[in-house]
């Protein structure tokens, strides 16, 4: 199952009316769609008040939503739409049709900026997740390592991980589950859950 | 199959439709699961090296979202599938062969007999019907006369304006 259909399902949920659906989807996208606004609004407090504003627009604008493009293409729009009407109100300057509607706003890549906004802590924090995740990988079984390679970066289906790694897929599920669980479990202490507190 | 091992594949798309609802309802209820959801998203945002960005929007979102009418969209109509769409056709393109089948049969058949295949110019003038145009000469006496005595015409039992439909179209 791809992505997009990954999102259809949730999205589909709460178009019938099942909110929890949709704040899973706000959990999955909001550092993505925050990402995007840091783009455009400097002050991480306003990027995080325009984030929860077009969230909240998104969720009254399911029921027009059809699915024609994927569900973080829709919200990007609408993202971007609000960011721009906030700095219009706030009487700044708001970027250009050619600044929005450009394809690499989308997957925005520009770290430097980000280091700009975000706190020192935050920013030491960003750091210190990324360092363990890639030591807790190299430090993962072969099988484990692989199999959430191919589901996370290169984006496999289970069924299709299973015949490249000639196993039963309940394995594969259980190999991707064991990974996160793994490095999870390392990531506790900085993500501030409690030693005693189960994920 | 262990609940968080249910949220991994949940992650992934590869839950059962049957557990599907349950799951997304225990999972967003918050708590530990809902943290779970969170963490293992977080480690395939920082496997798939995408910048980090600090923000934590659910306590914010659900709260606004619990005073949001809750949005039920129509459901969208079930889409022909292909096998479908090709046997609807074939039924169609069948009964159309069909009736055009019928159609030259009758035709052959009548030719066949070689009296039907004929066409008689006399005949179709002579059956089709004649417009005669009606002259009709009004006799002015005659409607008088008509009018006078129109309370004695069977018509008079009718009731209402019928027994004097005669008389306005013959004025």
């Amino acid at each position: 199952m791809s992505e997009r259909e990954i999102d259809q399902q949730l999205v589909e949920r709460a178009q019938r009316g099942d909110k929890k659906a949709f704040e899973l989807l706000v959990v999955k996208y909001q550092r993505k769609l925050g990402r995007l606004l840091s783009r455009f609004i400097r002050d991480a407090a306003e990027v995080e008040d325009v984030a929860q504003e077009a969230f909240i627009k998104a969720y009254r604008a399911l029921p027009s939503f059809r699915g024609e493009s994927a569900f973080y293409t829709w919200l990007y729009r609408i993202g971007i739409n609000t960011a721009k009407n906030y700095l219009v109100a706030m009487g700044r300057r708001a970027p250009t049709t050619t600044e929005f509607d450009s394809e690499e706003a989308e997957t925005f890549e520009d770290a430097d900026q980000l280091r700009d906004m975000n706190t020192p802590e935050a920013e030491l924090m960003t750091k210190q997740i990324a360092n363990t995740v890639n030591e807790t990988m190299l430090e993962l079984p072969e099988e484990l390592r692989m199999a959430i390679t191919l589901r996370e970066i290169e984006g496999l289906s289970y069924e299709d991980i299973a015949t490249i790694m000639n196993c039963p897929i309940g394995t594969v599920r259980s190999r991707i589950f064991r990974a996160r669980e793994t490095i999870a479990e390392r990531l506790r202490p900085l993500l501030g859950t409690s030693k005693d507190k189960r994920w | 199959m262990v609940e968080r091992e249910r949220i991994s594949a949940l992650m992934d798309g590869e839950l059962d439709d049957a557990e599907l609802g349950a799951q997304v309802k225990r999972t967003a209820d918050g708590g530990e699961l809902a943290r779970c959801w969170d963490a293992y998203h977080l480690i395939g945002e920082s496997l798939r090296r995408e910048p980090g960005f600090h923000l934590d929007l659910t306590a914010g979102i659900s709260g606004a979202l619990a005073s949001e009418p809750t949005v039920l969209a129509p459901g969208r109509a079930p889409v022909a599938q292909p096998t479908q769409r090709v046997r609807t056709f074939a039924l169609s393109m069948a009964a159309t062969i069909a009736g055009i089948g019928v159609v030259v049969w009758m035709v052959v058949g009548q030719r066949s007999d070689g009296s039907g295949g004929r066409i008689d110019m006399a005949q179709s003038v002579a059956m089709s019907p004649r417009a005669e145009v009606a002259t009709q000469a009004v006799d002015a006496d005659v409607n008088d006369y008509m009018m006078a005595h129109q309370e004695y015409s069977p018509t008079a039992a009718m009731h209402g304006v019928a027994s004097y439909v005669r008389t306005v179209s013959a004025r």
